[in-house]
């Protein structure tokens, strides 16, 4: 409960530093749903999401540093950052379908506008229907593909040296 | 537990091997400490103080030697009883005083009993009170729904002496705790470090090279290149006590 809160915490305060894999997710989550190919894609959020993971923990290393001292175990710092993973990515898989769905309706209206003026059969829309469950499978798919990339930096944020971390730094350092 | 101390270093050896250098940050480390003793360490920067309390601190092991805190063998306990041992008896106050900058002020110093236990809806409600109280003893009773970045660094120290005692610790280590404090502000702080020694008889070990608050020690010692000793030779025996002068009138 606690790490979940802390995790939504972070994201709520991150000033923007979460943007960049957010918006990749997005970038990727709406190709998906538009019927790009998956594997590339899937491929693209795992490094965004292992880069992102990965970048957060390094530049909190002394907040994470903080929370083992304060008696957070290492399994609960894992589960604090991937689940800022699956926030990140749930809330950027839901953009880059909305986004999606956004543009495909948008389509729809330029086609019949387009028959209008042009007659039937100049312009021809294609696209399998988005159905809900389909949606699902590509939410499904972001998620553990996402939950998967943060577990390897996670783990290895848990396991840096809590005394090290804490250490004073240089006064030209300290921030 | 009985009359069993409350913290005993015998022997403590501390070594960092780099490569190939070795650096014996602590050598042959004595101490006794008893509950409701104030002991404070001085030295100058990169002699050891850190180090020493992140030991008694159990956030690192030592090289070799004995530690008990309570009777308890360090050594004995593995990475879990470690954690429990050092959530439920010992407040750390870090010289970097990090805070989740996320978190209000009150929720930080909430932080240790969340993350430490599940506490029933009036344990919570008694917490939050105690954390209220002790933020309000050290004079942010106005800054507690503010978050870290809008307090300055002296406030930020505030916050986080409050987060090492809302558990109610039986030892507290402060690695130089007043470093950004100011008159009043210092004042506060040894006020209710005095009152948490006289009604819990909570234990300190405070390093420091602040002058003022090597008066209210029950205890100094020196630490010179990774060697605890006595108080130095030219620290005066005693003391006129700060806290026996008449308090100025506020303005």
């Amino acid at each position: 409960m606690t790490a979940a809160r802390l995790a939504l915490y972070t994201l709520l305060h991150c000033r923007g530093e979460a943007w960049p894999a957010l918006l990749t997710v997005a970038a990727a989550g709406c190709a998906l749903r538009l019927g790009a190919a998956a594997v590339p894609l899937l491929a693209l959020v795992a490094a965004a999401i292992t880069a992102d993971t990965a970048l957060r923990a390094l530049a909190r290393r002394r907040q994470l540093a903080t929370l083992r001292a304060l008696g957070m175990t290492q399994a609960g710092l894992v589960l604090m950052l991937e689940l800022e993973a699956l926030w990140i990515s749930a809330a950027g898989s839901l953009l880059g379908m909305g986004a999606a769905g956004m543009t495909a309706w948008l389509s729809g209206r330029y086609a019949i506008l387009w028959r209008m003026l042009h007659g039937e059969g100049a312009l021809r829309v294609t696209g399998a229907a988005f159905t809900l469950s389909a949606a699902g499978t590509l939410l499904a798919a972001v998620l553990g593909v996402s939950v998967l990339a943060a577990l390897v930096p996670a783990l290895r944020a848990a396991r840096h040296d809590v005394a090290l971390a804490l250490a004073p730094l240089p006064p030209h350092q300290d921030r | 537990m009985g009359d069993a101390p409350l913290l005993t270093l015998s022997g403590i050896h501390k070594v960092y091997r780099h490569g190939l250098s070795t650096i014996h940050a602590l050598s042959d480390i004595n101490m006794q400490i008893d509950a409701g003793e104030m002991v404070a360490v001085c030295a100058p920067s990169g002699h050891g103080k850190t180090t020493l309390l992140n030991l008694i601190g159990l956030l690192e092991p030592a090289s070799a030697g004995s530690l008990r805190i309570g009777g308890v063998a360090a050594a004995d306990l593995g990475e879990a009883a470690r954690r429990a041992l050092r959530a439920a008896a010992i407040g750390h106050v870090c010289q970097c005083f990090t805070l989740m900058p996320a978190m209000t002020a009150h929720d930080n110093v909430m932080l240790p009993l969340l993350l430490q236990r599940r506490l029933g809806r009036a344990a919570r409600h008694e917490a939050h009170a105690f954390a209220g109280e002790l933020l309000a003893r050290l004079g942010l009773a106005a800054h507690v729904h503010h978050l870290p970045a809008r307090l300055d660094p002296g406030q930020c120290q505030r916050v986080a002496i409050a987060r090492a005692l809302v558990t109610r610790p039986r030892l507290v280590l402060a690695d130089e705790p007043t470093s950004r404090l100011d008159g009043s502000a210092l004042r506060m702080v040894l006020e209710l470090f005095a009152n948490c020694q006289r009604v819990q008889g909570t234990a300190f070990v405070i390093s420091t090279r602040d002058q003022r608050q090597l008066y209210r020690a029950t205890r100094t010692l020196q630490l010179a290149d990774g060697r605890l000793g006595p108080r130095p030779a030219d620290f005066p025996r005693h003391l006129p006590h700060r806290a026996a002068r008449p308090a100025r009138v506020k303005a």
